[in-house]
């Protein structure tokens, strides 16, 4: 006599296995909050990128307070008289005979001297009338 | 004679380029190195008195400022009369500070004049018409007493002044090559005493032959240097040259300083006197 099968159309779960339906479920479920990615290169990457942008931001604004302009009349009132020394690198100390040790000592001397005397900036355009 | 002159040698750097190689027969380093001494005391003087009238002229200056800015905000008769007083003061301390400024660099020329005393005398001649010039308009501000006549007045002062910037630049540019040409001559002088020591090896006299061409690296430069002066005078505007001159004035100092070097290896490289 053969075997009656019930109806497998509906599949019941066996009470006695305790499976977590949830672990099955292969759908993909969409993370609440911004997703960090968990490559730490693309960490590495993202800081770096956030450390270039503050950089460039203080530039910009170191920049922008230097070129800030100033109230001051156009005068030249940073004209020095006192003579400066150019930027001569010594050379090496040699045996120069004591005959010629001072002619090469005010020739140096002479070499360094640099006398800054611009002429002074002025207004050239005070009393003329601006064209309305 | 020998012994005075490396006596006067020791004694002050400055004073020794001022002697004139050419005119040596003619002057005594003493002499030389007193009127230096002049030369350095009355550019002192007046270099005080430009920076005197330089702060005089900054004042002004200020105050002008805030009699324009007082005229526009009211334009009453008394801020209109308060601001055309102020005009002719900074006009007044602008043409002092410029004057005063063209007779310090008129006494720094004298310097090292005699190193190249046609082109020295030539700086000098414009700044002192420049100065007359300035006591002129100085006359004619001060009978101003309108606006109209005041701008008509400054426009004038644009036009010429672009002339007074060309030759003061000339003439700080002329002093610098002064100072080079002193050098140069210096430098010649002892390199030929180095020259004819009879300590000095043989294998040494190729060196004095590339010495040569150092000295005219030097003069080109120089020249160079010089060569703004006419070049900017067809401008309708001033574009100062200064730098570009400062350039060619530096390399001349640097072949200056190689061929100090290079005799410096020369006497210390043979025996010694």
């Amino acid at each position: 006599m053969p075997e009656t099968i019930q109806n497998l159309d509906q599949q019941q779960p066996n009470p006695l296995m305790t499976t977590d339906l949830d672990s099955t479920d292969i759908t993909p479920k969409p993370k609440k909050g911004l997703s960090v990615p968990k490559d730490p290169k693309i960490i590495i990457l993202g800081i770096m990128g956030v450390f270039i942008v503050i950089l460039l931001l203080l530039s910009l604004i170191v920049t922008a307070s230097r070129q800030k302009p100033g109230t001051k009349p156009s005068t030249d009132t940073s004209t020095t008289i006192t003579p400066t020394k150019a930027n001569v690198s010594p050379q090496p100390s040699t045996n120069i005979p004591e005959i010629y040790k001072a002619r090469f000592d005010n020739l140096d001397t002479a070499t360094q001297e640099v006398v800054d005397f611009p002429p002074p900036q002025v207004d050239s355009s005070i009393g003329i009338t601006p064209n309305q | 004679m020998l012994l005075v002159l490396l006596v006067s040698l020791f004694l002050n750097p400055i004073g020794a380029l001022a002697q004139d190689s050419t005119s040596s027969a003619l002057q005594t380093p003493s002499q030389a190195q007193s009127a230096l001494q002049t030369a350095d005391t009355l550019f002192n003087q007046y270099k005080n008195d430009f920076l005197y009238n330089r702060d005089l002229y900054t004042q002004s200056y200020l105050n002008y400022q805030s009699k324009v800015q007082k005229n526009t905000q009211y334009g009453s008769v008394v801020t209109q009369k308060e601001k055309t007083d102020a005009t002719k003061e900074v006009l007044v301390a602008r043409s002092k500070m410029l004057k005063t400024y063209s007779m310090a660099l008129r006494t720094l020329l004298d310097k090292y004049k005699n190193f190249n005393s046609t082109d020295t005398q030539k700086s000098q001649i414009a700044l002192s018409k420049w100065e007359s010039w300035f006591d002129e308009q100085n006359t004619i501000v001060t009978a101003l007493n309108n606006d109209k006549d005041i701008d008509k007045w400054a426009q004038d002062f644009v036009t010429n002044y672009i002339q007074v910037q060309i030759d003061a630049t000339s003439a700080l540019i002329q002093h610098e090559v002064n100072l080079k040409t002193a050098i140069l001559e210096n430098v010649k002088t002892l390199a030929s005493d180095v020259q004819s020591k009879p300590e000095i090896y043989n294998p040494n006299q190729q060196w004095f032959n590339s010495l040569t061409v150092k000295y005219d690296l030097v003069t080109t430069s120089l020249k160079s240097s010089q060569s703004y002066f006419n070049r900017l005078k067809l401008n309708n505007k001033f574009s100062d040259f200064y730098p570009d001159a400062k350039a060619d004035l530096g390399k001349a100092n640097g072949y200056l300083t190689d061929i100090i070097n290079d005799l410096k290896l020369i006497v210390s490289k043979s025996p010694q006197n």
